[in-house]
C-alpha cells in the first residue's frame, strides 16, 4: 500500500522535478516552447525551438496556391530531400538540392538565382523541417522571396498530381 | 544485496536515460509526437518535464532519498512507457522511442526488444516495492 509518508515523496519529487524543469528550459540554449506546432493542417508541425527555422508566414498550406506558384515562370522549385528521393518523384520542373549538400550546391545556386527571386521549397511533408531550414539559410544569404511548400511531396503526390521522375 | 544491486541498477537506467533528453528536448518531443498517442498541448510540456522527472527519481533512488516515491514514480512511469510501446506496436506503428539515445530506432525488432526491456525493469521496481517497508 502506498502510505501518506510516500505520497508526500511522491509530491516533493515531483515539484522539484517540475521547477527544475521548466527553469533549466527558460535558461537553457536548446530550450523548447511551452507549447509547440504539433496541428498538420496548420502546416509543418515542429516543437517550435527557441530561434526556431520555423516562420509559418512562409508556408504555402493549400494545393491550389501551390500549383499556381509551380505555374509561375519566374518561380523556382527546389526540393531538398536527399537525391534518391529526387530521382524516384519529384513535383514538375523542382530541381534538386539536398539540404545535406548545401554548402555544396548553393554556389551554383546564387549564380542563377539573384536574391530577389522568388523561390519555393519543399521536403517529404508536414512532418519534415528541411525545407524551413533550407530557406533560413537562404535567408541569411539575402533572398528576400523564399516560401515553403509545407505538404511536400506526400501531399503532393497523394492528390495524384502530375509527377516527374528522373 | 540484490535490492541494493537492483536499486543501483534502476536508478542509474533512469539517470542515464534522461540525461539525452535534458539535452535535446527538441529531439524529444518530435519523438513523442511520432507516438500518435498525445494531444498537441501535452507534446512540448512532457518533453520538458518528463525527463527531469527521470532524473530526480532516479537520483533520490541511488541516494536514497523518498525511495519509495522514487519507486511509485519509476513504476509509473515504466506503465506508461511499456503501455505507448505496446499500443504501437499492436498499431503496427513503426516509431523511435527515444529511451536513452535519441537517434533513430525505429523497427519493429526494437520496439519488442524495449518493451521486453521496460517490462523487466518493471518486474525490478515492483520487486523493490514489494521488498521494501514503508517509512514508520
Amino acid at each position: 500500500m502506498i502510505s501518506l509518508d510516500d505520497l508526500k515523496g511522491v509530491f516533493i519529487l515531483l515539484l522539484v522535478s517540475i521547477v527544475s524543469a521548466f527553469v533549466c528550459n527558460q535558461w537553457s540554449g536548446s530550450g523548447i516552447a511551452l507549447f509547440g506546432q504539433w496541428d498538420k493542417t496548420l502546416g509543418v508541425v515542429s516543437p517550435m525551438k527557441k530561434n526556431t527555422v520555423v516562420d509559418q508566414g512562409r508556408e504555402i498550406n493549400d494545393l491550389d496556391t501551390m500549383v499556381k506558384f509551380l505555374d509561375r515562370q519566374d518561380c523556382t522549385v527546389v526540393d531538398v530531400r536527399l537525391k534518391e528521393r529526387f530521382d524516384q518523384g519529384h513535383l514538375p520542373g523542382a530541381i534538386s538540392l539536398p539540404l545535406a549538400r548545401f554548402d555544396e550546391v548553393v554556389g551554383e545556386f546564387f549564380e542563377a538565382h539573384p536574391p530577389e527571386a522568388c523561390v519555393v521549397l519543399y521536403c517529404a511533408g508536414r512532418e519534415c523541417l528541411d525545407s524551413h531550414r533550407f530557406a533560413e539559410r537562404l535567408v541569411e544569404f539575402g533572398y528576400m522571396n523564399v516560401r515553403v511548400f509545407s505538404g511536400g511531396f506526400a501531399e503532393w503526390k497523394a492528390k495524384g498530381l502530375r509527377v516527374e521522375q528522373g | 544485496m540484490l535490492a541494493m544491486v537492483l536499486r543501483l541498477m534502476l536508478g542509474v537506467t533512469f539517470i542515464v536515460a534522461s540525461v539525452n533528453k535534458i539535452g535535446e528536448p527538441e529531439k524529444f518531443a518530435t519523438i513523442i509526437y511520432g507516438y500518435y498517442l498525445f494531444p498537441g498541448w501535452l507534446i512540448n510540456l512532457s518533453a520538458i518535464v518528463v525527463p527531469f522527472v527521470e532524473l530526480v527519481a532516479g537520483v533520490a533512488l541511488v541516494a536514497g532519498v523518498y525511495p519509495r516515491s522514487a519507486l511509485v514514480i519509476i513504476n509509473a512511469l515504466l506503465f506508461v512507457f511499456i503501455g505507448a510501446i505496446a499500443i504501437n506496436l499492436v498499431r503496427g506503428h513503426q516509431f523511435d522511442c527515444g529511451c536513452f539515445s535519441l537517434a533513430a530506432s525505429d523497427t519493429v525488432e526494437s520496439a519488442v526488444w524495449l518493451l521486453v526491456r521496460d517490462l523487466g525493469l518493471l518486474f525490478c521496481g515492483a520487486y523493490l516495492w514489494f521488498k521494501s517497508s514503508p517509512v514508520a
